[in-house]
């Protein structure tokens, strides 16, 4: 899932300062998964911003509607009838929201409350991981089912720098050195001569390095 | 545990907003032990006179102006 973050109040006070009455639109997918941006989310934050207002003397009226999924126009079609009736909407959902309420309604002013971090999975309750760095071109059945493109500091994919000790990397203690965990794997397996495959230079094209990407599924595109 | 948490969570939100975050508090009391629960309501009575009215109290921030 895209995982996320809660921008500082602070931060989303300032983008509705000179805002009286505003929609506050969650998202019941990812980040309502990762416990950021679903209803319960949307009514925690519009009671922090109203709590924030009073106490500024300047009360805002802020109500609040989660939507199926922000990144699909036929969701989103959903408050049509509603919008015309707000200063501005304040989205709490990953990046894709904001942007697909501004094609949709592009004479509302739209604000991010969140910021995306990651693809990722949960650890735990309440921890979330990065593990795909959607490069376009998925690669980690050579490294046993572990990407070091997203997981490597440095993205290597020929093996661990020399920043690797015992089993953590140079950037942070608390980030697992994933190339000592791929060799690890490796050995237990008796198959660390996968790594002595020389692999052509990854084409970064299908990445970020290729520029915005759009995918066309032929068979279903209308 | 779980209470511990978002009692603090909450103590952080309202520092975020510029309220002192000693107006939340949690206290873990038996249920059979009353005194207990007397003295840390009189603790807490004591803590809320000290810091004053709310400064989401309209009457008070209008005074205070």
């Amino acid at each position: 899932m895209i995982i996320a973050d809660r921008k500082p109040i602070n931060e989303i006070l300032y983008m509705i300062k000179d805002c009286k009455k505003i929609l506050i639109v969650g998202c019941k997918g990812c980040v309502t998964v990762c416990n950021v941006g679903g209803a319960k989310e949307v009514g925690i934050l519009a009671s922090i911003l109203k709590i924030a207002r009073k106490k500024e003397g300047s009360p805002i009226e802020i109500d609040e509607k989660t939507i199926e999924r922000q990144c699909d126009n036929e969701y989103v079609e959903t408050i049509k009838d509603i919008v015309n009736n707000y200063d501005a909407i304040l989205s709490m959902a990953c990046g894709v929201g904001p942007q697909f309420l501004s094609e949709m309604y592009p004479e509302k002013r739209i604000y991010p409350a969140l910021n995306t971090t990651s693809i990722g999975g949960a650890l735990r309750h309440g921890v979330w991981s990065e593990r795909c760095a959607g490069c376009g071109n998925c690669v980690v059945h050579y490294f046993d089912g572990m990407c070091p493109i997203a997981r490597c500091s440095k993205s290597l994919l020929n093996g661990p720098c020399g920043g690797s000790s015992n089993g953590k990397c140079e950037v942070s203690k608390d980030i697992d050195c994933i190339w000592d965990k791929i060799v690890r794997k490796k050995m237990q397996e008796g198959r660390l001569d996968d790594l002595l495959v020389v692999r052509e230079a990854k084409d970064w094209s299908t990445a970020r390095d290729g520029g915005p990407r759009t995918s066309i599924r032929e068979d279903i595109a209308e | 545990m779980k209470a511990k948490k978002k009692v603090l969570h909450v103590k952080n939100i309202l520092k975020e907003l510029g309220i002192e975050p000693e107006r939340v508090e949690m206290f873990n009391v038996a249920a059979s032990d009353g005194p207990s629960f007397v003295d840390f309501a009189r603790e807490m009575d004591k803590k809320i006179r000290e810091l004053g009215p709310s400064p989401l109290n309209e009457k008070y921030r209008k005074k205070a102006a």
